[in-house]
């Protein structure tokens, strides 16, 4: 093991590897932060542009690329309320309000320090756990998917603000888009009216620019120009008492992103989701959550990053891709006439090693990036609304159509912005609704295929153990939360009230 | 005499939305149960969650409508709301109104249906309320009108993108947004939008090698 | 390394100079009547219906290498459309008739998708260039399976209940099982997934029984051990790779069943002869070059071409026996 990392981080180390680590993630940061513009399209994007490389040194470009661009789309989930994909939704919830009171320097810090610390939790583990976790992995068979996706559905509880009503009417119209186009057991076509751009579905990277990028531009044009957010040096840097906020969600975050990660499909998302509803339970400021809590941009961020990390368990161990992004790099590992498999870690034991050791120096180089520049990006805001939403609404645009390279996602950009306009001016949340339309094809399809491994039977479920621990875990979060909370609660209020007396952040908007 | 024509503005609003969402449940419930809501062997068949789906959705729509026209509803603070009582009562109020009468109309005169913890939100570091002026001195309407007008833009420039190319369509856009929308000068507008769209076509033309349109008189390709 | 990669596109590329000057000449001799005077003015466009990333987009990427390889004065520039899973892709490229200078990556989704009803287009619309390859498919199970050929599974077939993971409605492997099914009277049944990544996990996971990949998709694995391959559905054993030659095809063991995804380009309908002609002649040198060779091996693909007229009777013959299966 130890021989291993050594050989890993010699080959890391060189000069080379350095420099193309540094520009992977670097490139990676700008990529993160063009709407519309996610990992896995910047790592395929650019992967023609590591050919000329050598196989280790072009994979390592192309992970710096990966984990570089999901912080860049943190930047502008925090600054502009624009997610770069599914998994940094959910800090927009928090982020983007700690921005708008002017602490948009402590949430990018805290998101790069949570994001450092659950890739170093995360690659321990990957390191020293890869196979037996790539088993379990495995375990994961249609029905326990289904029971996943229960267990996912199950945190929009903990999303629908004041009115859970709403939050679950958001969700079911989440998964209601979700169903549009070929349906994965028998392939017909639904709700598409003839229209071939409907095949394959709403598109959701269109849908999330729509509702969160243009939608929020509208709604501040409504709203009308605020004084520019300035705030002082001291609110640039993060303080100390974020930082003891942080851990304890940063922790748990980084744990349940290595597990949600570990499997395949919407791992990281999920994982993001789970770790705020979790937070927001456990910690005695839940009330805050959706208003500007630090808590809920580390927690989020830290699971996201973690996730990332073990999409590599299967990827590395078993060859099997453990997300979309993971796909992508395996199609590389081929380009570069790496055989992807069981045996890579025998047969190239310094590219593995060595990939694994640049996965540890990028997150170094990331944090080192970022923890000085959070302050910069958060001047962005100085810069008057009027002056940035011109450049918000072009940058959306173009990015909306580089997806797919036709007008298409642009027009459905436009709908769902005015529909993302509307769910703001009537306070209706959009977590749930985004939860919803992620989860909505797994579900679906976890539904149809244990119909079918059941052989019409989906009580096929209750047959497996693991399935029933991951059922009960989710009903317990449905049933139990406010005996949960309350218990949390009483003993979190006696504590708070003597150790933390900034506590009187005004109430904020409800939205969430 | 702002009170009820805000909360009947709200109800509006809101029975809009929450009729549309009822209608699309229903609707996607009957479209669904014509795909087929199992297979042979009591498969899940194509129809089963759209129908599950729509028709959980138009229950609890519906129930969202029928409260709305009843009068339960969740109070709300921004919204049609200040539209109507805005254009009820600005002309005589003028430009600045003040903060007292922000946002959302005086809870206090309200029935028992608004909930307790619906008072005033209000995001801090954004200023005005919805009713107030803002910064550069911009009443509720005028903000209205720029929103319609930046809505109506934004077809027009997807509508130009086979004429003008994309990014030809996009710097007409932006140049019409800062300029005209937003009142800054031309000058600095032109300029400003120039180097956005040369910074795009860097970034995306010249470094991604995405191919946008280019249109029929070939700008930005 | 880098440097070799260059050495090796430098001599390739003038080896490919010399062979597209060879082909020129002969279509100058050839097609008088054509005209022969055709070239690509500007850039060309290789239009891939399918997202970055994915096995339609290494098609097109590579092709587009092939054909600057063959010939020095062509720019390709790849531009992935996709949507409806390569309808959206096809129908654009309909609009674009009597258009010589774009091309699209074609593959078995032009077929298959107006068997299902969707799109307005079929093949005739277009004018098929090149045929560049076959990716048949293996039927694999999981190492520890007690079945060690494909009738050995037909024959469980009749006795028990078999689930077989498919990728799609449309999918190769569908196609596939269902002409199995056809040959021997048995039924598997189905359970869909999205894709080969996701069905060799529920191999070795044991959620199903059998699943039919490509090669490339599975190699790893079956390199390791981990499955095991039972026959190949296909006309030919994979003799040029050594890791592959000993798996006996379908009809070695009995099944008549062979059926592969091809690999292809397509001018949009509508093209003159000349152009026509012209891109015939330059995928002839293109399939001639290293890249050629590199993609078709990468890929563990069969290196069959059929070029022109050729190709157009492919797809009919393919088109009738794709209908059979999807009661089109």
């Amino acid at each position: 093991m130890l021989d291993n990392l050594v050989l890993g981080f010699s080959t890391a180390l060189s000069f080379e590897n350095l420099l193309w680590c540094f520009v992977g993630v670097l490139v990676g940061t700008v990529i993160g932060v063009l709407p519309g513009l996610g990992s896995t399209t910047g790592v395929a994007v650019l992967l023609p542009l590591t050919l000329s490389l050598e196989p280790v040194t072009g994979l390592i470009m192309l992970a710096g690329i990966y984990y570089g661009s999901q912080y860049g789309g943190t930047i502008t989930s925090v600054l502009i309320s624009t997610p770069g994909e599914a998994s940094s939704v959910v800090t927009t919830l928090d982020g983007y309000q700690m921005a708008r009171q002017g602490r948009a320097g402590a949430a990018l810090s805290i998101a790069a320090i949570g994001s450092f610390v659950a890739a170093i939790i995360s690659l321990a583990l990957l390191v020293a756990l890869a196979p037996p976790f790539a088993e379990f992995a495995l375990d994961f068979g249609p029905p326990e998917m289904l029971a996943v996706m229960v267990l996912g559905l199950a945190t929009i509880v903990s999303f629908a603000g004041d009115n859970r009503r709403l939050g679950l009417l958001m969700a079911l119209v989440g998964l209601l888009i979700a169903t549009v186009g070929v349906d994965p057991g028998s392939g017909t076509s639904r709700f598409t009216f003839g229209s071939i751009y409907l095949l394959s579905g709403i598109p959701f990277v269109e849908v999330m620019i729509g509702l969160f990028a243009v939608g929020e531009v509208l709604y501040q044009i409504r709203q009308g120009a605020a004084a520019p957010i300035r705030a002082g040096f001291r609110e640039l840097m993060i303080s100390r008492a974020d930082l003891r906020r942080s851990g304890g969600p940063i922790l748990r975050g980084s744990f349940l992103g290595f597990v949600f990660g570990i499997l395949p499909g919407a791992g990281s998302t999920l994982a993001s989701f789970m770790a705020y509803g979790i937070e927001k339970r456990v910690s005695k400021r839940g009330k805050e959550f959706g208003t500007g809590a630090i808590e809920g941009v580390a927690a989020p961020e830290a699971a996201n990053n973690a996730a990332a990390n073990a999409n590599f368990v299967p990827t590395l161990t078993l060859g099997i891709p453990g997300g979309a992004t993971t796909a992508v790099l395996l199609g590389a590992f081929m380009i570069y006439g790496i055989q992807p498999g069981p045996l890579l870690f025998d047969e190239q034991p310094d590219l593995v090693w060595g990939l694994l050791a640049s996965f540890f120096i990028g997150n170094v180089i990331l944090l080192f990036l970022n923890l000085p520049l959070a302050p910069v990006f958060a001047q962005l805001l100085r810069v008057p609304y009027g002056y940035m939403y011109p450049l918000i609404l072009l940058t959306s645009l173009v990015g909306a159509y580089s997806i797919t390279n036709g007008m298409y996602s642009v027009w459905v950009v436009l709908v769902f912005g005015v529909i993302g306009y509307f769910m703001k001016r009537l306070d209706l949340p959009m977590a749930p609704l985004v939860l919803g339309l992620v989860l909505g094809p797994l579900f679906e399809k976890a539904l149809v295929q244990t119909s079918a491994i059941g052989d019409g039977n989906l009580l096929v479920v209750f047959t497996r153990p693991l399935a029933l621990v991951v059922l009960a875990i989710a009903v317990l979060q449905l049933a139990a939360p406010s005996i949960m909370a309350r218990l949390l609660r009483r003993r979190a209020t006696t504590r708070s009230r003597r150790s933390d007396p900034a506590d009187s952040t005004p109430e904020g908007s409800t939205r969430g | 005499m702002t009170a009820p024509a805000a909360r009947r503005g709200i109800a509006v609003e809101q029975a809009v939305v929450y009729g549309l969402l009822t209608a699309l449940g229903l609707g996607a419930l009957v479209m669904a149960l014509d795909y087929g809501l199992f297979l042979e062997e009591s498969r899940v068949g194509p129809g089963l969650v759209p129908a599950v789906v729509g028709g959980l959705t138009a229950l609890i729509a519906g129930w969202e409508l029928i409260a709305t026209l009843r009068g339960h509803r969740t109070p709300h603070d921004q919204g049609l709301a200040e539209v109507v009582a805005a254009a009820a009562v600005d002309a005589p109020r003028g430009g600045a109104s003040s903060q007292s009468a922000a946002p959302g109309g005086p809870p206090s005169g309200s029935s028992g249906s608004m909930s307790p913890d619906g008072g005033p939100v209000q995001i801090l570091g954004s200023g005005p309320g919805p009713d107030d002026v803002d910064i550069f001195g911009r009443t509720p309407e005028d903000r209205s009108r720029q929103l319609w007008t930046v809505s109506a833009a934004l077809v027009v420039a997807a509508l130009l993108v086979p004429l003008l190319g994309l990014l030809g369509s996009l710097f007409v856009l932006s140049v019409f947004v800062s300029a005209v929308v937003e009142r800054r000068g031309w000058v600095p507008s032109l300029v400003v939008s120039f180097l956005a769209v040369a910074a795009v076509y860097g970034v995306f033309v010249g470094f991604l090698g995405v191919p946008l349109p280019t249109g029929l008189i070939g700008i930005g390709g | 390394m880098k440097r070799t990669r260059s050495a090796v596109l430098a001599t390739t590329s003038v080896l490919a100079l010399s062979l597209a000057a060879c082909g020129g000449g002969e279509s100058a001799g050839g097609s008088s009547a054509g005209g022969g005077g055709f070239t690509p003015r500007g850039d060309v466009t290789m239009i891939v219906p399918f997202g970055a990333g994915g096995g339609s987009d290494l098609a097109g990427r590579a092709t587009a290498t092939m054909i600057e390889a063959a010939n020095g004065d062509v720019n390709v520039n790849v531009e992935n459309r996709e949507g409806g899973s390569g309808a959206v892709g096809y129908s654009n490229f309909l609009g674009q008739a009597g258009d010589a200078e774009t091309l699209l990556a074609t593959e078995t989704a032009l077929l298959a998708l107006p068997i299902s009803g969707d799109v307005e287009f079929d093949y005739t619309d277009f004018t098929p260039i090149m045929k560049l390859g076959d990716d048949y498919t293996l039927m694999i199970v999981s190492a520890d399976s007690p079945y060690q050929t494909c009738p050995d599974v037909v024959e469980a077939a009749k006795a028990e209940r078999i689930t077989a993971g498919i990728s799609g409605i449309t999918g190769l492997d569908n196609i596939v099982f269902t002409l199995t099914e056809q040959q021997t009277g048995v039924e598997f049944d189905r359970v869909p997934f999205e894709s080969g990544g996701e069905l060799t996990a529920a191999l070795l996971g044991g959620q199903i029984d059998i699943a039919s990949l490509n090669p490339g998709e599975i190699i790893g694995q079956l390199e390791a051990g981990e499955v095991k391959a039972l026959c190949a559905f296909s006309e030919e054993r994979y003799a040029d790779y050594a890791e592959l030659a000993d798996i006996q095809t379908a009809k070695e063991q009995g099944i008549d069943v062979a059926f592969a995804q091809f690999r292809g380009v397509l001018a949009p309908g509508g093209i003159d002869e000349a152009a026509r002609q012209f891109w015939i002649e330059t995928m002839q040198a293109a399939v001639e070059t290293d890249e050629y060779q590199k993609y078709i091996e990468e890929n563990y693909l069969q290196a069959n071409t059929a070029a022109g007229d050729e190709f157009v009777e492919y797809l009919e013959g393919n088109n009738q026996l794709l209908k059979q299966v999807l009661g089109g």
